[in-house]
Parts: C-alpha cells; sequence; structure tokens
C-alpha cells in the first residue's frame, strides 16, 4: 500500500470511529433526555396527585360530609396559598368545627399530623421536581459536549419553566420585593 | 462525562505520540492504545461509580433453621508434580489438584430473610461441632448487613442532602455488627441510660418482628446536653440514614424527661413520621416500654420506605470526590505514557517495518525505513 493510501485508509478508519462513537453517543443522550422529560412530567403530574389527595385526607380524617368536601378543598388550596398569609390554617379548622361540631381533641389532633405530614410530603415531592429539573438542566443541558448534542436534537421538548412548584403569592411577592416582614405570632 | 474527562487527554497524548514517533507506532498500535485505555478508564469509572454509591443497609429477622451440611473439600494442594516437556531445552513443572479430605462440613445458620451465616468450623474439615452453632436458637433475632446503591450519597449536590459540614462531635451510624448476626441499635450521644442492655435486648426483638414485613431497621437514638435543630446536624451527618432506616432521635433532659423527638426514615409517608414524634412527645419520660409500644404501633400501621429507584435520576450528579478525580487522571495519564512507550518499543503487530508517518513526511522530517536504506546505498555509491 503507498503513502497516500495509508493516510487515506487511517483517516477512513479514523471517520468511521468518530462517526460510529458520535452516533451511539447521539442515541444514549437522546434516550437520557426523553426519560429525563418524561420522568419531570410525570413527577409534575404525581405532584398534582399529591396535592388533591392532601385536601381528602383533611376531609377523610375529620370526618367532613361528602356534600362539603369540594368547599374544603376550595378553601384548604386558598389557605394554602396563602400558607403564612392572613388567618393561614386557622382558616381550615374554622371549617372543620362547622362541619363536624364534634371534632374532639382527638380527632383534632389528628387532623393536624394529616396536614403537617401532608405538607411535608408535597414540599419532598416539590423537591424532587427541582431535584430532576435541576439533573436535567445542571448535568445533561448545560454540558459542553452532551448539551450542544442535545440542543442539536432540539431538546428540552418541554417548557421546564411550565412544569414549576407551587409556591404562594406571599413568597412569591418577598421574592420580588427583595423584603419580607417578621412573622407574628399574635 | 467522568469518562470523557479521564480519556481526552490520553487520547492527544496517543495521536501525538503516533506523529510524534514515526514509524515506530503503526496506526494498529494507535488503534489497540485506544482500546486499551478505553477499558482502563471504563474500570476507574466503574471503580469511582461503585465506591461513591456503595452503601449498606441491615436486614433484621429471626433465626429460621440451622443445619449441618457436608460440601466439596475447600482444602486444595498441589500433588503428582513431574516435569514435562514443552519443548527443544525446555521443560516446565507440572503439578495435579488434591484435596485434603474427601468432604468438608459446614455449619450453617439460616434467618427468615433467607440469608445464610457460616458459624467457624473448631477443627479444618468441619467435623467438630462448634459450641457457637450449638448455641444458636431458632427464633433469635438476626441483624445483617446488605449492600445497596445510595444514589443520594453519590451526589453532593441533591437537593435530599443537606448542605454544610459540622466540625463538633458527632455519634457514629450504629453498624458495629458482632457475633456474626447481632446488632445494638441504640445509640447514646451525651446521656447514658442504666438499662442499655435491656432497650438492645428488646429493640433486637422488635426489629426481628417487624424487620421483614416491614422492610425496616428500627434505630433509636437518645441525646443528652442537645437542642432540636442538632436534629438536621444528625440527619446530614448519616446523610438521612440508610434507606429502610426509621430512626428515633430523643433529646433526653438530665431528670429524664423528653425534651424533643424527630424522626428519620426515607419514606413518602411523612404522617409515620408526624406520628412517632407526636406520640413520643406525649409519653413525656424516657419510658422504655411505652416508646417501644409506641414504635411497634406506628412503624406496623404507617411505615413504608421509599425505594431508592426514586433516586436512579441522580446517577447523571455522580462527581467524583477531588482526591478521586486527581488520583483517576494521573492513573490514566501514567498508563497512557506506558502504552506509548509499549508500542514504541515493541512491533507488536509486526509492521512497523511498512509503516510511514505522514506527519513527518509532510514537514520533511520523517522518512521511511526503505527511503533510508535506498540513501544509505546511494550515499555508499558516490563514496
Amino acid at each position: 500500500m503507498g503513502t497516500l493510501g495509508k493516510v487515506v485508509t487511517g483517516a477512513f478508519v479514523g471517520l468511521v470511529a468518530l462517526v460510529i462513537v458520535a452516533v451511539v453517543s447521539a442515541i444514549g443522550i437522546y434516550n437520557t433526555c426523553i426519560t429525563n422529560e418524561a420522568a419531570i412530567k410525570a413527577q409534575y403530574a404525581e405532584n398534582q396527585n399529591n396535592y388533591d389527595k392532601l385536601f381528602k385526607m383533611v376531609a377523610e380524617t375529620a370526618q367532613v360530609p361528602t356534600m362539603y368536601a369540594k368547599d374544603l378543598k376550595d378553601l384548604y388550596v386558598s389557605t394554602t396559598q396563602t400558607r403564612y398569609g392572613k388567618g393561614g390554617s386557622k382558616a381550615v379548622f374554622q371549617f372543620l368545627r362547622e362541619h363536624n361540631p364534634t371534632l374532639d381533641a382527638g380527632l383534632y389532633k389528628q387532623v393536624q399530623q394529616v396536614i403537617e405530614s401532608g405538607r411535608i410530603d408535597f414540599e419532598s415531592k416539590q423537591a424532587s421536581l427541582i431535584d430532576r429539573k435541576r439533573v436535567y438542566e445542571s448535568e445533561i443541558l448545560k454540558t459542553a459536549v452532551t448539551g450542544s448534542i442535545a440542543k442539536a436534537m432540539g431538546f428540552p421538548k418541554i417548557d421546564l419553566e411550565k412544569l414549576g412548584i407551587v409556591t404562594s403569592e406571599t413568597t412569591t411577592a418577598a421574592f420580588e420585593s427583595k423584603k419580607t416582614e417578621p412573622f407574628k405570632i399574635r | 462525562m467522568i469518562f470523557l474527562s479521564f480519556f481526552a487527554l490520553p487520547l492527544l497524548l496517543f495521536i501525538g505520540g503516533y506523529i510524534w514517533f514515526g514509524r515506530k507506532i503503526s496506526l494498529q498500535e494507535l488503534a489497540l492504545q485506544i482500546v486499551i485505555q478505553a477499558l482502563f478508564v471504563g474500570t476507574i469509572c466503574a471503580i469511582i461509580y461503585h465506591k461513591n454509591t456503595y452503601d449498606e443497609e441491615t436486614w433484621n429477622g429471626r433465626v429460621a433453621s440451622k443445619s449441618r451440611d457436608i460440601v466439596s473439600c475447600s482444602h486444595a494442594y498441589p500433588c503428582n508434580c513431574r516435569m514435562e516437556s514443552c519443548g527443544k531445552d525446555c521443560t516446565t513443572l507440572h503439578c495435579d489438584t488434591c484435596y485434603m479430605h474427601s468432604y468438608d462440613v459446614v455449619w450453617i445458620v439460616r434467618t427468615s430473610n433467607n440469608e445464610g451465616v457460616e458459624i467457624s468450623r473448631i477443627d479444618l474439615q468441619g467435623l467438630g461441632e462448634p459450641p457457637r452453632w450449638a448455641a444458636v436458637k431458632i427464633g433469635e433475632p438476626t441483624s445483617i448487613s446488605h449492600s445497596y446503591e445510595n444514589y443520594i450519597k453519590a451526589s453532593p449536590d441533591t437537593l435530599f442532602r443537606s448542605q454544610g459540614d459540622t466540625k463538633e462531635s458527632m455519634p457514629g451510624y450504629p453498624n458495629g455488627y458482632y457475633d456474626y448476626y447481632r446488632l445494638d441499635h441504640l445509640v447514646q450521644f451525651g446521656v447514658s441510660v442504666p438499662d442499655a442492655a435491656d432497650w438492645n435486648r428488646e429493640l433486637a426483638e422488635l426489629n426481628a418482628d417487624l424487620g421483614k414485613s416491614k422492610q425496616v431497621n428500627i434505630i433509636i437514638a437518645l441525646v443528652g446536653g442537645k437542642e432540636r435543630r442538632w436534629f438536621k446536624t444528625l440527619e446530614r451527618h448519616w446523610i438521612g440514614g440508610k434507606k429502610n432506616d426509621a430512626v428515633l432521635v430523643i433529646g433526653v433532659d438530665k431528670d429524664g424527661t423528653i425534651s424533643w423527638a424527630e424522626t428519620m426514615a426515607w419514606t413518602d409517608h411523612a404522617y409515620f413520621k408526624v406520628k412517632l414524634r407526636d406520640d413520643i412527645r406525649e409519653i413525656g419520660k424516657l419510658d422504655r416500654t411505652a416508646i417501644l409500644a409506641a414504635i411497634r404501633s406506628d412503624v406496623s400501621g404507617h411505615f413504608k420506605h421509599k425505594s431508592m429507584d426514586d433516586f436512579k435520576y441522580l446517577m447523571a450528579s455522580i462527581t467524583p470526590t477531588t482526591t478521586e478525580y486527581v488520583v483517576g487522571l494521573v492513573l490514566s495519564i501514567i498508563i497512557s505514557v506506558l502504552l506509548i512507550w509499549w508500542c514504541e518499543e515493541k512491533d507488536v503487530f509486526g509492521d512497523e517495518d511498512e509503516e510511514f508517518n505522514w506527519f513527518q513526511r509532510l514537514c520533511g522530517k520523517g522518512k521511511s525505513k526503505k527511503e533510508m536504506e535506498d540513501e544509505k546505498w546511494e550515499h555508499w555509491g558516490r563514496l
């Protein structure tokens, strides 16, 4: 084989190797992106499901009649949105007392536990969503090589901003104004 | 990413070596270097991945059975050795493998979790009954370590892992297994209870009862002289506990009053944590029987541990430590240099006479062996 032939062969072998590596990498990156996006969407749906479960558990624990359960959900959603705002979760307990006058101390405590644990669970689910998005963005989309290949293939294909967490108006306002009032105990 | 960061520099070195050493490194040798280096870097990555994700959890159960089993002998020795010819002027020593016994005896204890524990023999073949095996009682509690992949441990940036470090002294995680299958599940820190042995015995029974059905490892940490917020430091130090742990941390005053209680567990059912915390607070005093009863009731009724698969997405963010990164990179470079040296010294594929370095040729620096030979004859011809 002549000199030129060797150079051409070498270049061809290199090119073939490069193409193989590129194709295998692209397939891997495509699959990783698809899996991550599906998991983020699933986590978002799971958060909604968990949020819905929360008020149902409160209603069930407090033995609130089914006909009032919808009202409780609206109230629960509004008090959660203003979690540390006016009224807070006091309104929930007022509602429960109105619709279950026999709400004794034991049941009252159980409802408190359900609300607290429900919020911890929901907080954990929200953290999962943030963490999944963090890994997808920082470890895949924003890395030099993988990120460029992923972007070339059109990722992200979902609106990551849209699949965000639930927060309260108070929190949003505090982060926008960079100001917050001290908590008032009374 | 880890693979690429360990592989990029050696790859450049190989290409540099291929160009620099001209005929001495052929294209096939370059390919061989790349393949060997890729395997080596792959192995380094696998070791780092395994080391960082490796963790152990405790499975609790009871002794289900014990047996005396006959197995093949494990005491091999070389025998019937003789010199055998391996060609002209070549002989090698060949030996057969013989065994000291026709069989061995192993003394096994099996648990309700299908684990097998071998009790040490008192003689080489195992014919004598070990007193420890004779003392094993069917139904006694067992605690045995099992490995699993802990993605949280390997991902320092995850939101599920509290950030920061503490300089204060912290209690060690209880994993001091002893006497084959025993483990103390009580941790005392800044406080000492006189009935610690009873706590451990009853905790072992509790874990044995619930260990298999609830897949749980119950730990109690009694803490003195610490405020409630210290719990977060412990949680950070123990990285949230192992995946099947239900850790109850109780702040105890000098008079035995419970000042605070918190629970640590990987679960999607926080109700368990809240209820157990409240139940323990309600007990008020360090009443062992009442506390263990509350744990039994709450674990039975509400505990369900979270699967590690829920954290599998963290695999993409597994990060080597600085030491691992430096050691991995240095090893990778050393191997690549050794490979270049090896290929430069040896004609691995027997094709270097035909090899031609196009780069040196283009630069006018290198010549093929044939060209050098021609030049030599030309030179002698002129003379």
